[in-house]
Protein backbone atom coordinates (compact mmCIF):
# COMPACT_ATOMS: atom_id res chain seq x y z
CA UNK A 1 0.00 0.00 0.00
CA UNK A 2 0.88 3.33 -1.28
CA UNK A 3 2.16 5.86 1.40
CA UNK A 4 2.72 9.59 0.66
CA UNK A 5 4.75 12.69 2.32
CA UNK A 6 2.92 15.83 2.24
CA UNK A 7 5.32 18.88 2.20
CA UNK A 8 3.42 22.08 3.42
CA UNK A 9 5.34 25.76 2.53
CA UNK A 10 5.45 27.36 5.72
CA UNK A 11 6.90 30.62 4.04
CA UNK A 12 5.23 33.74 5.01
CA UNK A 13 3.15 34.46 1.98
CA UNK A 14 1.00 30.58 2.38
CA UNK A 15 1.23 30.74 6.38
CA UNK A 16 -0.56 34.30 6.44
CA UNK A 17 -3.26 32.55 3.76
CA UNK A 18 -3.51 29.76 5.98
CA UNK A 19 -0.72 27.17 5.63
CA UNK A 20 -0.88 26.79 9.30
CA UNK A 21 -3.99 25.23 9.61
CA UNK A 22 -3.25 22.75 7.20
CA UNK A 23 -0.48 21.31 9.21
CA UNK A 24 -3.16 19.33 11.28
CA UNK A 25 -4.53 17.12 8.29
CA UNK A 26 -3.77 14.74 9.87
CA UNK A 27 -6.77 14.97 12.42
CA UNK A 28 -9.40 15.62 9.86
CA UNK A 29 -8.33 12.26 7.89
CA UNK A 30 -9.85 9.18 8.48
CA UNK A 31 -7.45 6.62 10.63
CA UNK A 32 -7.09 4.32 7.78
CA UNK A 33 -5.92 7.50 5.86
CA UNK A 34 -4.28 9.38 8.14
CA UNK A 35 -1.92 6.71 8.93
CA UNK A 36 -0.45 6.83 5.40
CA UNK A 37 0.36 10.35 5.13
CA UNK A 38 3.41 12.27 6.36
CA UNK A 39 2.92 15.69 6.81
CA UNK A 40 5.63 18.44 7.39
CA UNK A 41 6.46 21.95 6.61
CA UNK A 42 8.93 23.11 4.82
CA UNK A 43 10.76 26.32 4.15
CA UNK A 44 10.05 28.86 0.84
CA UNK A 45 10.73 27.51 -2.19
CA UNK A 46 9.42 30.94 -4.21
CA UNK A 47 6.68 28.63 -5.39
CA UNK A 48 4.54 31.94 -4.65
CA UNK A 49 6.28 33.41 -7.75
CA UNK A 50 4.82 31.44 -9.82
CA UNK A 51 1.54 34.01 -11.95
CA UNK A 52 -0.82 31.34 -12.14
CA UNK A 53 -0.81 29.86 -9.69
CA UNK A 54 -2.07 31.00 -5.43
CA UNK A 55 -0.66 29.92 -2.50
CA UNK A 56 -0.94 28.32 -0.29
CA UNK A 57 1.39 25.66 -1.45
CA UNK A 58 2.44 22.27 -0.88
CA UNK A 59 4.02 19.23 -2.74
CA UNK A 60 1.93 16.16 -2.49
CA UNK A 61 3.31 13.09 -3.26
CA UNK A 62 6.02 15.32 -5.26
CA UNK A 63 3.04 17.09 -7.28
CA UNK A 64 3.33 20.91 -6.49
CA UNK A 65 -0.70 22.05 -5.85
CA UNK A 66 -1.90 25.30 -4.88
CA UNK A 67 -4.46 27.55 -3.46
CA UNK A 68 -4.87 24.57 -0.93
CA UNK A 69 -7.73 24.22 1.73
CA UNK A 70 -8.34 21.66 4.03
CA UNK A 71 -11.47 20.31 1.97
CA UNK A 72 -9.22 20.74 -1.56
CA UNK A 73 -5.88 18.63 0.17
CA UNK A 74 -8.45 16.47 1.80
CA UNK A 75 -9.61 15.49 -1.80
CA UNK A 76 -5.79 15.35 -3.26
CA UNK A 77 -4.81 12.70 -0.48
CA UNK A 78 -8.07 10.52 -1.09
CA UNK A 79 -7.28 10.43 -4.97
CA UNK A 80 -3.54 9.28 -4.01
CA UNK A 81 -4.17 6.77 -1.65
CA UNK A 82 -7.63 5.05 -2.72
CA UNK B 1 -9.71 29.50 6.46
CA UNK B 2 -12.61 31.50 4.86
CA UNK B 3 -12.62 33.56 1.53
CA UNK B 4 -13.44 36.38 2.96
CA UNK B 5 -10.89 36.29 4.68
CA UNK B 6 -8.25 35.04 2.15
CA UNK B 7 -9.13 37.66 -0.02
CA UNK B 8 -8.46 40.61 2.80
CA UNK B 9 -5.14 39.28 3.15
CA UNK B 10 -4.52 38.77 -0.67
CA UNK B 11 -5.51 42.11 -1.46
CA UNK B 12 -3.86 43.39 1.83
CA UNK B 13 -0.28 42.28 0.45
CA UNK B 14 -0.92 43.70 -3.13
CA UNK B 15 -1.71 47.26 -1.71
CA UNK B 16 1.59 47.11 0.36
CA UNK B 17 3.37 45.28 -2.33
CA UNK B 18 2.73 48.45 -4.28
CA UNK B 19 3.12 50.86 -1.98
CA UNK B 20 6.32 49.92 -1.24
CA UNK B 21 7.42 50.00 -4.97
CA UNK B 22 6.21 53.55 -5.76
CA UNK B 23 3.89 51.87 -7.85
CA UNK B 24 0.37 52.07 -5.69
CA UNK B 25 -1.56 54.79 -8.33
CA UNK B 26 -0.47 52.99 -11.28
CA UNK B 27 -1.68 49.74 -10.46
CA UNK B 28 -4.06 50.10 -8.02
CA UNK B 29 -6.69 49.59 -10.40
CA UNK B 30 -5.05 46.61 -11.77
CA UNK B 31 -6.16 44.74 -8.78
CA UNK B 32 -10.03 43.95 -8.96
CA UNK B 33 -9.13 42.68 -12.94
CA UNK B 34 -6.10 40.77 -11.88
CA UNK B 35 -7.18 38.75 -9.13
CA UNK B 36 -10.78 38.83 -10.77
CA UNK B 37 -10.42 37.79 -14.25
CA UNK B 38 -13.59 37.76 -16.50
CA UNK B 39 -13.17 33.69 -17.06
CA UNK B 40 -13.18 32.65 -13.09
CA UNK B 41 -16.10 31.56 -11.79
CA UNK B 42 -17.46 34.40 -9.68
CA UNK B 43 -18.73 34.85 -5.90
CA UNK B 44 -21.41 37.36 -6.35
CA UNK B 45 -23.70 37.37 -8.89
CA UNK B 46 -20.97 38.32 -11.80
CA UNK B 47 -17.46 38.82 -11.78
CA UNK B 48 -18.49 42.44 -12.26
CA UNK B 49 -19.78 42.77 -8.69
CA UNK B 50 -17.13 41.03 -7.26
CA UNK B 51 -14.86 43.58 -8.83
CA UNK B 52 -16.38 45.82 -7.58
CA UNK B 53 -16.98 44.42 -4.15
CA UNK B 54 -12.83 44.27 -4.47
CA UNK B 55 -12.98 47.74 -5.36
CA UNK B 56 -14.50 48.83 -1.81
CA UNK B 57 -12.40 46.19 0.24
CA UNK B 58 -9.21 48.28 -1.72
CA UNK B 59 -10.86 51.84 -0.27
CA UNK B 60 -11.16 50.65 3.40
CA UNK B 61 -7.36 48.79 3.11
CA UNK B 62 -6.36 52.66 1.79
CA UNK B 63 -7.84 54.26 4.74
CA UNK B 64 -11.58 55.34 3.36
CA UNK B 65 -14.79 54.67 4.99
CA UNK B 66 -17.68 53.97 3.01
CA UNK B 67 -18.68 57.70 3.49
CA UNK B 68 -15.89 58.89 1.15
CA UNK B 69 -16.35 56.75 -1.79
CA UNK B 70 -17.18 58.27 -5.36
CA UNK B 71 -18.41 55.57 -8.10
CA UNK B 72 -16.79 57.62 -10.73
CA UNK B 73 -13.40 57.99 -9.32
CA UNK B 74 -10.69 55.21 -9.92
CA UNK B 75 -8.82 53.89 -6.66
CA UNK B 76 -5.71 55.63 -8.06
CA UNK B 77 -7.65 58.68 -7.24
CA UNK B 78 -7.92 57.48 -3.55
CA UNK B 79 -4.16 56.21 -3.85
CA UNK B 80 -3.23 59.58 -4.53
CA UNK B 81 -5.10 60.94 -1.51
CA UNK B 82 -3.91 57.95 0.92
CA UNK B 83 0.24 58.64 -0.11
CA UNK B 84 -0.53 62.68 0.60
CA UNK B 85 -2.28 62.43 3.71
CA UNK B 86 -0.64 63.68 6.76
CA UNK B 87 -2.64 62.05 9.70
CA UNK B 88 -4.02 58.42 9.58
CA UNK B 89 -7.78 57.81 8.82
CA UNK B 90 -10.47 58.87 11.67
CA UNK B 91 -12.42 55.79 11.52
CA UNK B 92 -11.63 52.25 12.55
CA UNK B 93 -14.53 50.32 10.88
CA UNK B 94 -16.51 50.92 8.10
CA UNK B 95 -19.47 48.60 6.20
CA UNK B 96 -19.06 48.64 2.59
CA UNK B 97 -21.96 48.75 0.45
CA UNK B 98 -21.25 46.73 -2.52
CA UNK B 99 -20.28 43.97 -0.21
CA UNK B 100 -23.64 44.33 2.15
CA UNK B 101 -25.88 41.89 0.78
CA UNK B 102 -28.48 43.33 2.34
CA UNK B 103 -30.05 40.24 4.61
CA UNK B 104 -33.50 39.98 5.00
CA UNK B 105 -32.82 37.83 7.94
CA UNK B 106 -33.50 38.47 11.87
CA UNK B 107 -37.02 36.27 11.37
CA UNK B 108 -37.76 32.64 11.10
CA UNK B 109 -38.45 31.44 7.80
CA UNK B 110 -39.71 28.02 6.19
CA UNK B 111 -37.44 26.30 3.54
CA UNK B 112 -38.45 23.82 0.63
CA UNK B 113 -37.97 21.48 4.11
CA UNK B 114 -41.67 21.83 3.79
CA UNK B 115 -44.06 19.06 2.76
CA UNK B 116 -47.17 20.53 3.46
CA UNK B 117 -47.94 18.00 5.83
CA UNK B 118 -51.82 17.45 7.45
CA UNK B 119 -50.69 17.54 10.85
CA UNK B 120 -49.79 20.96 10.85
CA UNK B 121 -48.03 21.53 13.71
CA UNK B 122 -46.40 24.47 13.20
CA UNK B 123 -49.55 26.01 13.08
CA UNK B 124 -50.93 24.57 15.88
CA UNK B 125 -47.54 25.57 18.19
CA UNK B 126 -47.63 29.11 17.15
CA UNK B 127 -49.34 31.78 20.08
CA UNK B 128 -50.12 34.19 17.41
CA UNK B 129 -51.80 32.36 14.78
CA UNK B 130 -49.01 33.78 12.61
CA UNK B 131 -48.68 30.33 10.59
CA UNK B 132 -50.96 29.76 7.73
CA UNK B 133 -51.09 27.25 4.35
CA UNK B 134 -52.01 29.56 1.16
CA UNK B 135 -49.25 27.97 -1.76
CA UNK B 136 -46.56 24.97 -1.50
CA UNK B 137 -45.51 25.04 1.84
CA UNK B 138 -46.23 26.96 5.41
CA UNK B 139 -46.27 30.34 5.52
CA UNK B 140 -45.21 33.01 8.67
CA UNK B 141 -47.16 36.12 8.79
CA UNK B 142 -43.94 38.03 9.74
CA UNK B 143 -45.88 41.09 11.09
CA UNK B 144 -47.65 38.57 13.84
CA UNK B 145 -44.59 36.71 14.46
CA UNK B 146 -43.04 37.18 17.79
CA UNK B 147 -40.34 35.02 17.33
CA UNK B 148 -41.01 32.25 20.00
CA UNK B 149 -39.37 29.75 17.97
CA UNK B 150 -42.10 26.89 18.61
CA UNK B 151 -43.24 26.13 15.20
CA UNK B 152 -39.17 25.91 14.30
CA UNK B 153 -39.12 23.01 17.60
CA UNK B 154 -42.93 21.76 16.31
CA UNK B 155 -41.48 20.67 13.29
CA UNK B 156 -41.01 16.97 12.44
CA UNK B 157 -38.90 17.71 9.15
CA UNK B 158 -37.06 20.90 11.03
CA UNK B 159 -38.50 22.98 7.88
CA UNK B 160 -38.60 26.01 10.19
CA UNK B 161 -35.57 27.95 10.70
CA UNK B 162 -34.32 31.41 12.21
CA UNK B 163 -32.33 33.07 9.72
CA UNK B 164 -29.80 35.55 11.43
CA UNK B 165 -28.63 38.52 10.42
CA UNK B 166 -25.15 37.83 11.02
CA UNK B 167 -23.67 41.49 11.77
CA UNK B 168 -26.44 42.46 14.02
CA UNK B 169 -26.67 39.11 16.31
CA UNK B 170 -22.99 39.51 16.67
CA UNK B 171 -22.89 43.11 17.44
CA UNK B 172 -23.19 43.37 21.59
CA UNK B 173 -24.73 46.77 21.47
CA UNK B 174 -27.23 47.00 18.70
CA UNK B 175 -25.32 49.24 16.54
CA UNK B 176 -25.89 47.98 13.24
CA UNK B 177 -28.50 49.94 11.42
CA UNK B 178 -30.23 49.95 8.00
CA UNK B 179 -31.61 51.69 5.51
CA UNK B 180 -34.48 51.30 3.06
CA UNK B 181 -32.81 48.78 1.08
CA UNK B 182 -31.78 46.64 3.50
CA UNK B 183 -28.10 47.52 3.70
CA UNK B 184 -26.34 47.84 6.46
CA UNK B 185 -24.46 50.46 8.63
CA UNK B 186 -22.98 50.69 11.32
CA UNK B 187 -23.97 53.80 13.64
CA UNK B 188 -21.24 55.45 15.28
CA UNK B 189 -22.61 56.54 18.01
CA UNK B 190 -23.74 53.14 19.22
CA UNK B 191 -20.38 51.39 18.10
CA UNK B 192 -17.74 50.44 20.44
CA UNK B 193 -14.97 48.91 17.85
CA UNK B 194 -15.20 45.93 19.10
CA UNK B 195 -14.91 44.15 15.38
CA UNK B 196 -17.50 41.56 16.10
CA UNK B 197 -19.52 42.33 12.83
CA UNK B 198 -15.91 42.62 10.54
CA UNK B 199 -15.41 38.74 11.49
CA UNK B 200 -19.11 38.30 11.86
CA UNK B 201 -20.24 38.76 8.45
CA UNK B 202 -20.31 35.95 5.52
CA UNK B 203 -19.71 38.31 3.24
CA UNK B 204 -17.11 40.50 4.05
CA UNK B 205 -18.81 43.94 4.28
CA UNK B 206 -17.69 45.24 7.71
CA UNK B 207 -14.46 46.19 7.03
CA UNK B 208 -11.47 47.54 9.16
CA UNK B 209 -10.36 51.11 7.81
CA UNK B 210 -6.85 50.47 7.59
CA UNK B 211 -3.57 52.40 7.95
CA UNK B 212 -1.40 50.21 6.14
CA UNK B 213 -0.31 52.73 3.61
CA UNK B 214 0.65 55.60 6.17
CA UNK B 215 2.64 53.21 8.06
CA UNK B 216 4.59 52.25 4.32
CA UNK B 217 4.65 55.90 3.27
CA UNK B 218 6.52 56.61 6.99
CA UNK B 219 8.77 53.25 6.40
CA UNK B 220 9.61 54.26 2.52
CA UNK B 221 9.96 58.01 4.04
CA UNK B 222 12.87 57.30 6.22
CA UNK B 223 11.03 58.16 9.38
CA UNK B 224 12.05 56.96 12.75
CA UNK B 225 9.27 54.20 13.16
CA UNK B 226 9.09 51.98 16.33
CA UNK B 227 7.10 48.92 16.64
CA UNK B 228 4.61 48.44 19.41
CA UNK B 229 3.65 44.64 19.59
CA UNK B 230 1.17 43.29 21.72
CA UNK B 231 1.59 40.65 23.99
CA UNK B 232 -0.71 38.17 21.71
CA UNK B 233 1.91 38.96 19.46
CA UNK B 234 3.48 35.36 20.85
CA UNK B 235 1.16 32.83 18.91
CA UNK B 236 0.84 34.50 15.44
CA UNK B 237 3.48 33.54 13.69
CA UNK B 238 5.05 29.58 13.83
CA UNK B 239 8.41 31.17 14.49
CA UNK B 240 9.75 32.42 17.84
CA UNK B 241 8.63 36.18 18.20
CA UNK B 242 12.23 37.14 18.62
CA UNK B 243 12.47 36.35 14.92
CA UNK B 244 9.31 38.41 14.17
CA UNK B 245 11.16 41.35 15.95
CA UNK B 246 14.31 41.04 13.50
CA UNK B 247 12.17 40.90 10.37
CA UNK B 248 10.38 43.97 11.13
CA UNK B 249 13.80 45.53 11.63
CA UNK B 250 14.66 44.14 8.08
CA UNK B 251 11.62 46.13 6.93
CA UNK B 252 12.60 49.39 8.15
CA UNK B 253 11.58 49.57 11.72
CA UNK B 254 14.26 51.57 13.96
CA UNK B 255 13.15 49.85 17.06
CA UNK B 256 10.63 47.60 18.18
CA UNK B 257 9.15 47.43 21.98
CA UNK B 258 6.92 45.01 23.44
CA UNK B 259 3.74 46.15 25.26
CA UNK B 260 3.64 43.21 27.56
CA UNK B 261 6.35 45.41 29.63
CA UNK B 262 3.73 48.13 29.81
CA UNK B 263 1.29 45.33 30.72
CA UNK B 264 3.40 44.17 33.44
CA UNK B 265 2.94 48.06 35.17
CA UNK B 266 -0.22 48.47 34.37
CA UNK B 267 -1.66 45.57 36.28
CA UNK B 268 0.75 46.57 39.23
CA UNK B 269 -1.19 50.14 39.12
CA UNK B 270 -4.50 48.44 38.92
CA UNK B 271 -3.60 46.26 41.68
CA UNK B 272 -2.81 49.37 43.77
CA UNK B 273 -5.76 51.28 42.80
CA UNK B 274 -7.96 48.50 44.14
CA UNK B 275 -6.46 48.02 46.85
CA UNK B 276 -6.91 51.91 47.77
CA UNK B 277 -10.32 51.61 46.76
CA UNK B 278 -10.71 49.00 49.41
CA UNK B 279 -8.59 51.24 51.99
CA UNK B 280 -11.06 54.24 51.50
CA UNK B 281 -14.35 51.64 51.72
CA UNK B 282 -15.06 52.49 48.33
CA UNK B 283 -18.44 50.16 47.15
CA UNK B 284 -18.23 47.84 44.15
CA UNK B 285 -15.21 46.16 42.02
CA UNK B 286 -12.76 47.71 40.05
CA UNK B 287 -13.02 47.04 36.60
CA UNK B 288 -9.78 46.90 34.13
CA UNK B 289 -9.19 49.38 31.64
CA UNK B 290 -7.00 47.94 28.99
CA UNK B 291 -9.40 46.90 26.78
CA UNK B 292 -10.76 49.84 24.80
CA UNK B 293 -13.67 47.85 23.20
CA UNK B 294 -14.93 47.66 26.81
CA UNK B 295 -13.73 50.95 27.87
CA UNK B 296 -16.51 52.51 25.38
CA UNK B 297 -19.09 50.12 26.03
CA UNK B 298 -18.60 51.21 29.53
CA UNK B 299 -18.77 55.15 28.75
CA UNK B 300 -21.92 54.37 26.45
CA UNK B 301 -23.90 52.17 28.12
CA UNK B 302 -23.08 51.95 31.93
CA UNK B 303 -22.92 55.06 33.44
CA UNK B 304 -23.23 53.61 36.83
CA UNK B 305 -20.32 51.96 36.32
CA UNK B 306 -17.92 55.48 35.77
CA UNK B 307 -16.67 55.40 39.05
CA UNK B 308 -15.71 51.73 39.09
CA UNK B 309 -13.71 51.76 35.74
CA UNK B 310 -9.66 51.81 36.30
CA UNK B 311 -7.94 55.44 36.16
CA UNK B 312 -4.86 53.50 35.39
CA UNK B 313 -3.72 54.19 30.87
CA UNK B 314 -4.07 51.30 28.74
CA UNK B 315 -0.52 49.09 28.14
CA UNK B 316 -0.38 50.79 24.82
CA UNK B 317 -1.28 54.37 26.44
CA UNK B 318 1.67 53.99 28.87
CA UNK B 319 4.23 52.40 26.84
CA UNK B 320 3.88 54.76 23.90
CA UNK B 321 3.62 57.43 26.24
CA UNK B 322 6.90 56.45 27.88
CA UNK B 323 8.79 56.04 24.62
CA UNK B 324 7.44 59.81 22.76
CA UNK B 325 8.52 60.92 26.52
CA UNK B 326 12.35 59.78 25.57
CA UNK B 327 12.02 60.47 21.91
CA UNK B 328 9.26 62.83 20.69
CA UNK B 329 10.25 63.02 17.04
CA UNK B 330 9.69 58.78 17.36
CA UNK B 331 6.64 57.48 15.53
CA UNK B 332 4.85 54.48 17.14
CA UNK B 333 3.03 51.90 15.30
CA UNK B 334 1.18 49.68 17.37
CA UNK B 335 0.78 45.80 16.36
CA UNK B 336 -1.84 44.28 17.71
CA UNK B 337 -4.82 41.84 17.71
CA UNK B 338 -7.45 44.72 17.56
CA UNK B 339 -9.52 47.42 15.55
CA UNK B 340 -10.73 48.87 18.84
CA UNK B 341 -7.23 50.28 19.57
CA UNK B 342 -7.31 52.30 16.44
CA UNK B 343 -9.99 54.41 18.10
CA UNK B 344 -8.06 54.15 21.44
CA UNK B 345 -5.16 55.88 19.12
CA UNK B 346 -7.55 59.02 17.77
CA UNK B 347 -7.44 60.08 21.63
CA UNK B 348 -4.00 59.72 22.12
CA UNK B 349 -1.24 62.22 20.90
CA UNK B 350 1.62 59.22 21.26
CA UNK B 351 0.49 56.39 19.12
CA UNK B 352 1.19 57.61 15.42
CA UNK B 353 -0.32 54.19 13.76
CA UNK B 354 -2.15 51.15 14.72
CA UNK B 355 -2.21 48.23 12.48
CA UNK B 356 -3.50 45.01 13.02
CA UNK B 357 -1.39 41.13 13.25
CA UNK B 358 -3.29 40.60 9.62
CA UNK B 359 -1.70 44.02 8.08
CA UNK B 360 1.88 42.66 9.75
CA UNK B 361 1.53 39.51 7.70
CA UNK B 362 0.50 41.22 4.72
CA UNK B 363 3.45 43.81 5.12
CA UNK B 364 6.25 40.83 5.47
CA UNK B 365 4.51 39.10 2.30
CA UNK B 366 4.40 42.39 0.24
CA UNK B 367 8.54 42.93 0.94
CA UNK B 368 9.05 38.63 0.94
CA UNK B 369 10.59 38.61 4.06
CA UNK B 370 10.51 35.41 5.79
CA UNK B 371 10.89 34.69 9.00
CA UNK B 372 13.16 32.24 9.44
CA UNK B 373 15.95 34.18 7.55
CA UNK B 374 15.75 36.52 9.67
CA UNK B 375 17.77 37.02 13.05
CA UNK B 376 16.69 36.53 16.76
CA UNK B 377 16.66 39.97 18.33
CA UNK B 378 15.52 39.21 22.03
CA UNK B 379 13.60 41.44 24.05
CA UNK B 380 14.48 45.00 25.41
CA UNK B 381 13.15 46.76 28.02
CA UNK B 382 12.33 50.18 27.25
CA UNK B 383 14.92 52.50 28.02
CA UNK B 384 14.40 53.43 31.29
CA UNK B 385 12.15 51.13 32.23
CA UNK B 386 15.45 48.23 32.93
CA UNK B 387 14.16 47.70 36.34
CA UNK B 388 10.83 47.50 35.78
CA UNK B 389 8.55 44.28 35.41
CA UNK B 390 9.78 42.64 32.81
CA UNK B 391 7.43 41.57 29.71
CA UNK B 392 4.16 39.68 30.40
CA UNK B 393 3.23 37.39 27.38
CA UNK B 394 -0.04 35.86 30.15
CA UNK B 395 -1.79 39.44 29.04
CA UNK B 396 -2.32 38.36 25.80
CA UNK B 397 -5.19 35.52 27.09
CA UNK B 398 -8.21 36.28 29.30
CA UNK B 399 -7.53 35.48 33.03
CA UNK B 400 -3.80 36.88 32.67
CA UNK B 401 -4.54 40.33 33.97
CA UNK B 402 -6.36 38.81 36.52
CA UNK B 403 -3.68 35.97 37.72
CA UNK B 404 -1.28 39.22 37.52
CA UNK B 405 -3.46 41.46 39.67
CA UNK B 406 -3.91 38.34 42.49
CA UNK B 407 0.10 38.09 42.11
CA UNK B 408 0.43 42.29 43.14
CA UNK B 409 -2.69 42.60 45.26
CA UNK B 410 -2.43 39.01 47.50
CA UNK B 411 -4.02 35.92 46.67
CA UNK B 412 -7.30 37.01 49.01
CA UNK B 413 -8.37 39.44 46.81
CA UNK B 414 -11.34 38.24 44.73
CA UNK B 415 -10.93 38.43 41.11
CA UNK B 416 -13.31 38.02 38.32
CA UNK B 417 -12.93 37.64 34.88
CA UNK B 418 -15.15 38.86 31.81
CA UNK B 419 -13.83 36.98 28.71
CA UNK B 420 -15.90 38.11 25.80
CA UNK B 421 -18.32 40.83 25.56
CA UNK B 422 -21.38 39.23 23.60
CA UNK B 423 -25.45 40.61 24.12
CA UNK B 424 -25.42 38.46 27.42
CA UNK B 425 -22.50 39.39 28.93
CA UNK B 426 -23.41 43.44 28.73
CA UNK B 427 -26.97 42.60 30.20
CA UNK B 428 -25.27 41.30 33.42
CA UNK B 429 -23.00 43.87 32.91
CA UNK B 430 -25.69 46.32 33.36
CA UNK B 431 -26.92 44.91 36.75
CA UNK B 432 -23.19 44.85 38.30
CA UNK B 433 -24.57 45.07 41.40
CA UNK B 434 -26.33 41.30 41.11
CA UNK B 435 -23.20 39.69 39.81
CA UNK B 436 -20.15 41.62 40.93
CA UNK B 437 -20.83 43.21 44.20
CA UNK B 438 -18.73 40.85 46.03
CA UNK B 439 -15.86 41.16 43.89
CA UNK B 440 -12.48 43.53 44.22
CA UNK B 441 -11.36 43.44 40.82
CA UNK B 442 -13.32 42.56 37.66
CA UNK B 443 -11.05 42.11 34.33
CA UNK B 444 -13.13 42.90 30.88
CA UNK B 445 -12.26 41.70 27.75
CA UNK B 446 -13.86 42.59 24.58
CA UNK B 447 -12.92 39.02 22.89
CA UNK B 448 -13.41 35.37 23.84
CA UNK B 449 -10.57 33.75 25.30
CA UNK B 450 -9.14 37.90 25.71
CA UNK B 451 -6.46 39.48 23.08
CA UNK B 452 -5.85 36.36 21.08
CA UNK B 453 -9.64 36.07 20.14
CA UNK B 454 -9.12 40.05 18.56
CA UNK B 455 -10.50 40.43 14.85
CA UNK B 456 -7.02 41.25 14.25
CA UNK B 457 -5.51 37.91 14.57
CA UNK B 458 -3.68 35.69 11.76
CA UNK B 459 -4.67 32.81 14.10
CA UNK B 460 -8.09 31.60 15.78
CA UNK B 461 -7.66 31.72 19.80
CA UNK B 462 -8.18 27.71 19.74
CA UNK B 463 -4.87 27.74 17.46
CA UNK B 464 -2.97 30.26 19.83
CA UNK B 465 -3.68 28.34 22.95
CA UNK B 466 -2.69 24.98 21.23
CA UNK B 467 0.18 26.23 19.96
CA UNK B 468 1.84 28.05 22.65
CA UNK B 469 0.44 26.79 25.78
CA UNK B 470 -1.66 29.53 27.02
CA UNK B 471 -3.57 28.08 29.74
Amino acid sequence: MKNIKIEICMGTACYVLGAGELLDIGEQLPAHLADRVTVEGCSCKEWCQQRNLKAPFALVDGTLEGELTLEKLTGLIKEKLL
Amino acid sequence: MNRSAYIKRQLLSEVMKYAFSGELKEQVDRIPVSLFPREQASYRCCIYKDRAMVRQRILAILGFSHEQDDEIQPLSHFAGLALERKKVPGDSLTLMPELCSGCDGGKYKVSDLCRRCVARSCSQACPRNAVSFEGDRARIDQESCIKCGKCAQACAYHAVSYQPVPCEENCPVDAIARDEAGVRYIDKNKCIHCGRCVTGCPFGAPLDVSHAVDVVQGLLRGRKMAALLAPAVLAQFPEDPARLRGALLEAGFAAVYDVGQGAAQVAGMEAREGMERIEQGEDGALFSSCCPAWVLAQEKYLPNLEKQLSHTPSPMALTSARLKELEPELQTVFIGPCFAKKEEARSLETVDAVLSFEELGALLMARNIQLEDCPAVGYSPLPGWEAAQPLHWSFAKSDGLSENLLFAAGQDARVETVAGLDRKQMKKLSMADRFYSKKDFVEVMACTEGCIGGPGCLVPPEKAIKNFGFK
